[in-house]
């Protein structure tokens, strides 16, 4: 049997071989494992955006896109309805957005016009589809935020503030094309 | 005396000398302890190795809350059990190696135990079955408590308390024996 000088040794050589063991082992899974985890980090960055886009898009416009192309991702998306039935839709990005800054400067010409500012008129029963025969429902979809316009007689809406401009059907035609 | 926790507290703080002093202390005695289990001293002093180098390798895994001693004697138990476990096959000895691990365990004998009471009584628990012995060994001959007895040995104090009872009658009926036969 050794003394326990030579047994004193032989601990920190075995200790020193097994802390070199491990420290390689430590590497090799470091080596093994980073490569994957950065592929893993690189696919969820490319993968997860796409998937939650279509997830979001396809959600929001389930009650008026009608189903037609489920799943598929519209950035800008124009519904227009006379009467309460479906008249066309828009679902060129391009186009939709163009009418929207059409019908958008509409609203800021005449807000100019009047000193800056557009009384809001509470009275939506006055435009209200259900009580006009020529009543259009305009709803556009940009960028996942919806806004609808009610064009009734001469008058346009924007649903969402309440304001009011006068524009004949001819000029929103021009502006959008129906 | 607290069983090398000082020691270790001075060799985590960077004392080499310290770890001296642990072995100086501790080392043999748990060399004799796994022979217990193992019947051979240089396995046994193998595992008393390894069991050694463990506390340099993993500083933090000891807590500080049983004494070095019954932490390293846990250790050294469960090393020695994986050892048989793994070495279960007969293995034969030559007659001189057997000669030489005989007079090595002498050797270890006279190192741990000075009494020679003690001796009779080393002698009279290898008689005994193992559990048993290695139960005498820990409060017997490493003064250890029942509650670290009871740790190093993963059973409750109560049945250490009881395989203490039943070695006691079993060891006075050996040495009755002997005296007997000496007469």
């Amino acid at each position: 049997m050794r003394d326990l000088n030579e047994c004193k040794a032989e601990i920190f050589r075995r200790s020193d071989e097994k802390l070199e063991i491990r420290r390689r082992k430590l590497k090799r899974v470091l080596y093994t494992t980073l490569p994957v985890i950065v592929c893993v980090i690189a696919g969820a960055a490319i993968i997860l955006p796409n998937t939650l886009f279509v997830k979001s898009d396809s959600e929001k416009p389930n009650g008026f896109m009608g189903g037609d192309e489920p799943g598929v991702a519209e950035e800008a998306f124009l519904s227009v309805e006379k009467n309460g039935e479906v008249l066309m839709r828009v679902t060129d990005s391009e186009d939709t957005r163009n009418s929207y800054n059409g019908i958008s400067e509409l609203f800021e010409a005449k807000a100019e016009s009047s000193g800056g500012t557009i009384s809001p008129e509470i009275g939506v029963g006055s435009v209200d589809g259900d009580s006009n025969p020529d009543c259009y429902t305009f709803t556009f979809l940009i960028d996942g935020e919806e806004e609808r316009f009610v064009l009734s007689g001469n008058t346009l809406k924007r649903v969402s503030t309440g304001e009011k401009i006068t524009v004949s059907p001819e000029r929103l035609e021009e502006i959008i094309g129906f | 005396m607290d069983n090398g926790e000082s020691s270790y507290r001075r060799f985590l703080d960077g004392d080499e000398s310290a770890f001296d002093d642990i072995m100086n202390e501790l080392f043999r005695g748990l060399v004799f302890f796994v022979n217990r289990y193992v019947c051979d001293p240089y396995t046994a002093e193998d595992i008393a190795i390894d069991v050694f180098s463990e506390l340099i390798i993993h500083k933090k895994r000891y807590n500080f809350k049983s004494s070095l001693k019954t932490y390293l004697y846990m250790l050294g138990r469960s090393r020695a059990l994986d050892y048989l476990k793994h070495n279960k096959k007969l293995s034969f000895t030559e007659l001189s190696d057997a000669h030489n691990i005989a007079d090595e365990e002498m050797l270890l004998e006279e190192a741990v135990i000075k009494d020679e009471r003690k001796k009779a009584v080393n002698e009279a628990i290898l008689k005994l079955p193992e559990d048993m012995q290695i139960a005498v060994h820990l409060v017997y001959f490493e003064d250890m408590t029942y509650d670290d007895a009871a740790k190093v040995l993963k059973k409750s104090k109560k049945q250490v308390d009881n395989l203490l009872y039943r070695a006691k009658k079993e060891l006075r009926i050996i040495l009755e024996e002997e005296r007997e036969l000496n007469l």
